[in-house]
């Protein structure tokens, strides 16, 4: 028996020997490549993986001037704060509308405007368009608000009146709450579309134009060109964004949303970000948004990995 | 081989840049005079080798939009006058209390710092505080009568945090809720300036229905204002009109318990009037939807004929709106009261802010007696000759003397000399009045400090001031919501006086029974 | 085979012609809002608060700009701005570029547990404050390294620069490789040329992360001689907004910049930025890909 086990772990020592003289072999072959690493792998791990350590003031009842030793463990009693709070379900739900709203109507509309963009056939109106498109980008969330209570405002909005005439009634996009997750929704629409379409535009460029030669001899229309060339090319650009959409999903934008709250709205306008202002950043709870941030993390982190391994399943490279 | 060797190069480089973060400014910034980093004023006397110069390194916000120039005639005709140099870490208001927050756990806050209302809600400073960070003033100040008395009873009262002095408040004036109306349409009307409800209500429906700017159009309306954000209901217009009903000032202590003002009747009668000025079209149909600086550019814009507000808000007004219509005139709304009453406004704390002097951390005052001797120097500054230094500046640069007239000269268009002699933003950190009366003062000016004189004698203070309710300090932003909502909803006719009430226990359910527990205990313990 | 004029379908010119116009109206509608700001930047103040003009302004009025091209302070900060923006995307670039070359190597070991690491980076952070406390640990503050390191490395863009990479064919790296190349020749000389449009693109997004930068200015830099522009901008465009009527006594809150300034302002500082874009754009050309693959 023990001569057996004696002859296994031989082995098995053999093998791991030969492991890590692998190692060291294919560390030695391409040494220069984790040369090359080295900058990256210390941002990361100072700057990133050092400061996460200060999510131990989840746990706390953090006193900045005491800092993390002198401050009192506590356990689960911000998170249970948290939850047990009566506006947390209303909180959630908000967040997950707008989220929601967000993935299905706006992460589309990039792709597709990059798309139309791209078949533009006279280069300087292509060129001028792209120019164009992406301004709103530049422009802060305070004019935004500024420019949507020009128009839409109850007393002198520039479209209140077309609106009213179109809905047969008086209409306060500003203040109704039906109106609210397409408001936020238009408002992102409009500043980042323009912006989202640069990295597909630039992965656009990458596409051959023989393809489309070949396909137009083989008959093909405009239609099933899009599809079957220029969309591939997009293809991995379009899954590992999404994938790291999901990474965010629970983020809202604060100063958005919190410009556009008002009496009216508030049931639907609370999310987790404004939540989080107003508890915890206004006065300074440091331990209880980090607690928030904490639960919004693991969430998020649950749908990438989710959503990287339905995409590894399908034969698509993931984010990792 | 010559490009291996200069991409192992860049290579190498890159590394070192990454790896070592090796402290060192860039070469290309030249530090304007001397460098005014926080905490950088390694604290005590002795700086000059002749003289004994105490240092203060300070931190306050900044205003403006210039580099503030700490080695200017001022700034050294100060150190003369005081045997003080200050050094200053002026940091932009949109995130200073971010930075103190960042001071506080890095250990770096300097000697003295200014604490707006922000920073003083904040969980961190409060906790910096309870763990003796910082210098409570109780003990001391009776050593300094000019200081003490410079401030107020009333107002170091005001100011207490959790039972104790913590700082010196930085002095506002107290009546400064109010509204501002378009003198020029009561002239064109032939009405006078309203001084009862009925007589504000008259007005707000001429102002609208009878073409006050006389251009034949129907394009005026009576009273804009903006509730678009809890904060502002101190001049919105709600607290002042209730308080003018007799509601009490957001707390009053009647009947052995602190009740807040939306619980009483007068309140709802408040919200009640403005319901049916906005009913009747009298009110901005949209005041739910805009924020306070929609409404002042409404005003601007020259349609509306009140505007609710801070009074000293008139001088910014007068600055704008005549731009749009040149012979707009502007006048403080009288205080508006009951038939044969007085009037009541509304008292503000009196304070904006407290100066805090730091305990703990690599800049702090570390002993009783530099304590002291900061303190000695605000004392100084409590003086006439110091007040009018730091409120006029120097003779031949900040303003010249004509006739026996002083008239200041700076120059309000030219950036090069705003950067020699600016006094805005030092003021926030020492003391200073809550106005001054200058010479050259405009007509607006002049009514305006009569304005706040007259009230000074109707003024209803906030009982809750200097008093804490931990529930309040959690829950604040949802209890808040919770009535400004139901005041809002009540306007717009959303919810009737029941539905008013039934969020009234909504509140009260929320948090608002124990807010009110926790103030009256407290308002028993210290003010009683 | 011979050049044949293959016609468009009647469907096909339709489909052009809507949509030039769509993009056109979408292009308005962005391009508006931008008119009025610089349209408001050259106007007087009473036609900004009359709100008398829309896209053009009616009066030309020049007071704004003379104001801040004789401000020593905003020149400078605009000088800052630029050096900060500059070597900071420097910075960035090489770094992640090359991180995210090495982590799309297969041979990696360990690739995938440290690209699960950077992912992760972007879910979990500590927050403000042990940030702070590792930057002023390392005796950055008041420098604007603390402005180039603690965000070097985006890990969004590197993993979009990963990805864009791994597209490559793997067939030119072999041939480099038995041409005798290390990976960093590798890197250099072959896969460098070939993701132009990707490196211009996230050269632009960090070079706008920069520039945009605003709390992490204020939070590390004490000497006021050091900001960069934005913090003037915000300070400027809040003032005149008459954003804090609390915290000015009676008397005087300094000079208050009328609104035709803060307009000023907002070109000013947004204008270089946007102007960087038509460079970008010329690294977008089609078909880099071309017969660079034979077979």
């Amino acid at each position: 028996m023990s001569g057996k086990k004696k002859k296994e772990a031989t082995i098995i020592a053999g093998n791991n020997a030969g492991g890590m003289t692998k190692v060291m072999i294919r560390f030695r072959k391409d040494w220069l490549l984790y040369l090359m690493l080295l900058p990256g792998l210390l941002y990361f791990l100072i700057f990133k993986y050092g400061p996460m350590l200060g999510l131990i003031t989840a746990f706390q009842d953090y006193n900045a001037m005491l800092g993390w030793f002198g401050s009192k463990f506590v356990g689960l009693k911000h998170f249970k704060r948290f939850f047990m709070d009566p506006k947390f379900f209303q909180i959630f739900r908000n967040t997950l509308v707008l989220a929601f709203f967000n993935i299905v109507v706006y992460f589309p509309l990039p792709i597709i405007l990059a798309l139309l963009i791209n078949e533009l056939k006279f280069r300087k109106y292509k060129n001028l368009v792209q120019s164009v498109l992406y301004l709103p980008h530049f422009i802060s969330w305070v004019v935004v608000a500024g420019i949507c209570t020009t128009l839409f405002s109850a007393e002198n909005g520039a479209l209140t009146e077309a609106l009213g005439g179109l809905f047969g009634r008086e209409v306060r996009v500003l203040s109704e709450s039906s109106f609210f997750p397409g408001l936020i929704t238009g408002q992102v629409i409009w500043k980042e579309c323009g912006w989202g379409t640069i990295i597909f535009l630039a992965a656009l460029t990458g596409v051959d134009m023989q393809l489309y030669e070949a396909a137009k001899v083989d008959g093909a229309n405009r239609w099933q060109q899009m599809w079957n060339i220029t969309l591939p090319a997009i293809k991995a650009t379009i899954i590992t964004l999404l994938i790291l959409r999901m990474g965010s999903f629970l983020n809202t934008g604060f100063e958005q949303i919190f410009l556009m709250l008002n009496s009216m709205n508030r049931d639907v306008g609370e999310v987790f970000d404004t939540y989080v202002y107003q508890t915890a950043m206004t006065n300074g709870k440091i331990s209880y948004g980090s607690a928030i941030g904490l639960f919004k993390s693991v969430v998020c982190l649950v749908l990438v990995m989710g959503t990287n391994h339905i995409a590894k399943k399908s034969g698509e490279e993931g984010v990792y | 081989m010559k490009k291996r060797r200069l991409t192992a190069l860049v290579l190498a480089g890159t590394v070192l840049l990454t790896a070592c973060g090796g402290g060192g400014t860039v070469p290309a910034t030249e530090a304007a005079g001397e460098s005014t980093t926080a905490g950088s004023g390694e604290t005590p006397a002795n700086q000059q080798a002749v003289e004994e110069v105490f240092t203060i390194s300070m931190m306050s916000e900044l205003f403006s939009d210039q580099a503030p120039d700490l080695n200017n005639a001022w700034y050294q005709e100060m150190e003369k006058m005081t045997g003080v140099k200050m050094e200053v870490n002026f940091v932009p208001t949109l995130s200073y209390v971010d930075k103190i927050t960042a001071f506080i756990a890095s250990q770096s806050l300097p000697m003295v710092f200014a604490a707006n209302s922000n920073v003083l809600k904040n969980n961190n400073l409060l906790m910096a505080l309870d763990s003796d960070g910082f210098w409570a003033l109780d003990d001391y100040l009776q050593d300094y009568p000019d200081l003490y008395e410079f401030v107020g009873e009333q107002v170091w009262e005001n100011s207490k945090i959790h039972g104790k002095i913590y700082g010196i408040p930085r002095l506002r004036i107290l009546p400064r809720n109010g509204a501002i109306i378009r003198q020029d349409w009561l002239d064109n009307l032939g009405l006078e300036a309203p001084e009862t409800f009925d007589e504000l209500y008259e007005v707000a429906k001429a102002f609208t229905e009878n073409d006050p700017d006389g251009n034949g159009q129907k394009d005026t309306t009576g009273i804009v204002t903006a509730y678009q954000t809890t904060g502002n209901r101190g001049w919105n217009g709600i607290q002042t009109l209730a308080t003018a009903y007799g509601a009490p000032n957001t707390w009053a202590y009647e009947n052995g318990t602190m009740i807040p003002d939306f619980s009483t009747e007068e309140y709802l009668t408040a919200l009640k009037y403005i319901k049916k000025l906005y009913d009747d079209g009298y009110l901005n149909k949209d005041f739910a939807e805009i924020n306070a600086q929609n409404r002042y550019e409404y005003f601007d814009k020259g349609t509306y004929g009140i505007v609710f507000g801070v009074i000293d808000d008139v001088i910014g007004r007068n600055q704008n709106l005549p731009q749009v219509v040149a012979d707009a005139r502007l006048a403080i709304l009288p205080a508006i009261h009951e038939d044969g009453q007085d009037p009541l406004c509304n008292a503000t704390s009196g304070y904006n802010g407290i100066i805090m002097f730091t305990k703990f951390g690599n800049n702090a005052i570390k002993t009783e007696e530099e304590l002291r001797k900061v303190l000695a120097y605000y004392d100084k500054l409590a003086t006439p000759q110091m007040q009018d230094m730091t409120t006029f500046g120097i003779e031949g640069v900040h303003y010249e003397v004509k006739d026996g007239v002083r008239e200041m000269i700076i120059n309000q268009t030219a950036n090069k000399e705003q950067r020699e002699v600016d006094l805005g933003d030092i003021e926030q950190i020492l003391m200073k009045a809550p106005y001054v009366r200058r010479d050259n003062d405009d007509e607006v000016r002049v009514a305006l400090y009569d304005a706040i004189e007259a009230r000074a004698g109707y003024c209803v203070s906030e009982a809750h001031l200097g008093l804490q309710s931990e529930t309040y300090d959690d829950l604040s932003s949802d209890l808040d919501a919770i009535m400004m909502d139901a005041s809002v909803k009540f306007i717009l006719g959303t919810i009737d006086e029941d539905g008013y009430w039934k969020e009234y226990d909504n509140w009260k359910k929320r948090g608002g029974d124990d807010v009110i527990k926790e103030f009256t205990a407290q308002y028993e313990e210290y003010k009683k | 085979m011979k050049q044949k004029k293959i016609k468009q379908s009647a469907a096909s010119r339709v489909f052009d012609a809507a949509n030039v116009l769509l993009l056109g109206g979408v292009s308005l509608i962005c391009l508006v809002p931008f008119l009025y700001v610089i349209s408001a930047s050259l106007s007087p103040l009473s036609d900004i608060l009359s709100r008398k003009f829309f896209i053009y302004p009616k009066h030309i009025d020049l007071t704004a700009y003379k104001y801040l091209l004789t401000s020593n302070t905003l020149l400078k900060a605009m000088g800052n701005s630029v050096i900060i923006t500059a070597v900071g995307t420097f910075l960035s670039m090489t770094v992640t570029v090359m991180t995210a070359y090495v982590l799309s190597k297969p041979q990696l070991m360990g690739r995938r547990v440290l690209n699960a690491m950077v992912v992760f980076t972007m879910l979990f952070s500590g927050g403000m404050i042990p940030t702070y406390l590792v930057v002023s640990g390392m005796k950055l503050t008041d420098t604007w390294w603390s402005l180039w390191l603690p965000g070097c490395v985006s890990a969004y863009n590197m993993i979009l620069i990963r990805t864009s990479i791994s597209s490559l064919p793997s067939e030119l790296e072999e041939a480099a490789v038995i041409d005798g190349c290390n990976h960093f020749q590798c890197f250099y000389k072959i896969v460098l040329p070939l993701i132009k449009p990707t490196l211009a693109t996230f050269a632009l997004f960090y070079a706008v992360g920069y520039w945009n930068d605003y709390f992490n200015s204020v939070l590390y830099i004490n000497d006021s001689t050091k900001y960069p522009i934005q913090i003037w901008l915000r300070n400027i465009v809040m003032l005149s907004s008459g954003g804090f009527a609390d915290a000015s006594s009676v008397s005087d809150l300094g000079y208050v910049p009328p609104q035709n300034i803060s307009y000023a302002v907002i070109v000013f500082a947004t204008m270089p930025i946007l102007c960087m874009y038509p460079f970008v754009q010329k690294f977008f050309t089609k078909g880099m890909m071309v017969g660079s693959v034979k077979g």
